[in-house]
């Protein structure tokens, strides 16, 4: 296996971050808001998962 | 924000890479999110990366909500061993990794806030009703 340089490393961070689904509210103020919106992101991503792999 | 253990790692293997660089990118990730002030939904296996997270979460003042995905392992082996082939491998080897990882979780004494049976018919009130769960778990 090729060793993962510099370049390669921040190339695959940048096609993650192209693909991830980041919030698009502002960076929240409070930590409470930023708890929110990952649970109602995660509630959305878990459902979508569990039903295309478990049922 | 939700950073997946498993994306990342499609990511190093489609570009002709091994694993070894993942949780260093998951938690690059982790803390450049929090910096911008995202709580963040670690979508992996956590089991030896416990003292990481913990030692993040202290650094930052933030507080953990441990979630165990946990149906019988019986449920668990019959669908790895029923999945076609992918990025991961074949069932034989999804299967006999499964069992490699077994004992990373044997000896786990974490507070988890909520426990999923994914084997469950009721899935779907288990996730509508882990929000409010965690909620209160962190006092929103």
């Amino acid at each position: 296996m090729s060793e993962i340089t510099k370049e390669v490393y921040q190339k695959i961070k940048n096609e993650y971050l192209q693909q991830v689904k980041v919030p698009q509210t502002k960076p929240p103020n409070s930590i409470s808001s930023a708890l929110l919106d990952s649970l109602e992101l995660a509630k959305q991503q878990w459902l979508n998962r569990f039903q295309k792999n478990y049922h | 924000m939700r950073i997946s253990g498993d994306e990342i790692r499609k990511l190093f293997k489609e570009s002709g890479y091994g694993y070894e660089k993942v949780y260093d990118l998951v938690f690059e990730l982790i803390k450049e999110f929090i910096s911008q002030g995202y709580g963040i939904c670690i979508d992996s296996d956590c089991a030896s990366k416990i003292e990481q997270i913990q030692k993040v979460a202290i650094g930052n003042g933030l507080q953990i909500v441990w979630i165990h995905i946990n149906p019988p392992e019986e449920f668990i082996v019959n669908k790895l061993s029923n999945l076609t082939p992918n990025w991961l491998g074949t069932a034989d080897e999804m299967v006999e990794n499964y069992y490699e990882r077994k004992p990373l979780h044997k000896d786990i004494d974490l507070d988890f806030t909520v426990v999923f049976d994914t084997s469950a018919s009721d899935i779907q009130e288990q996730i509508d009703s882990s929000v409010s769960i965690i909620e209160a778990k962190v006092g929103i």
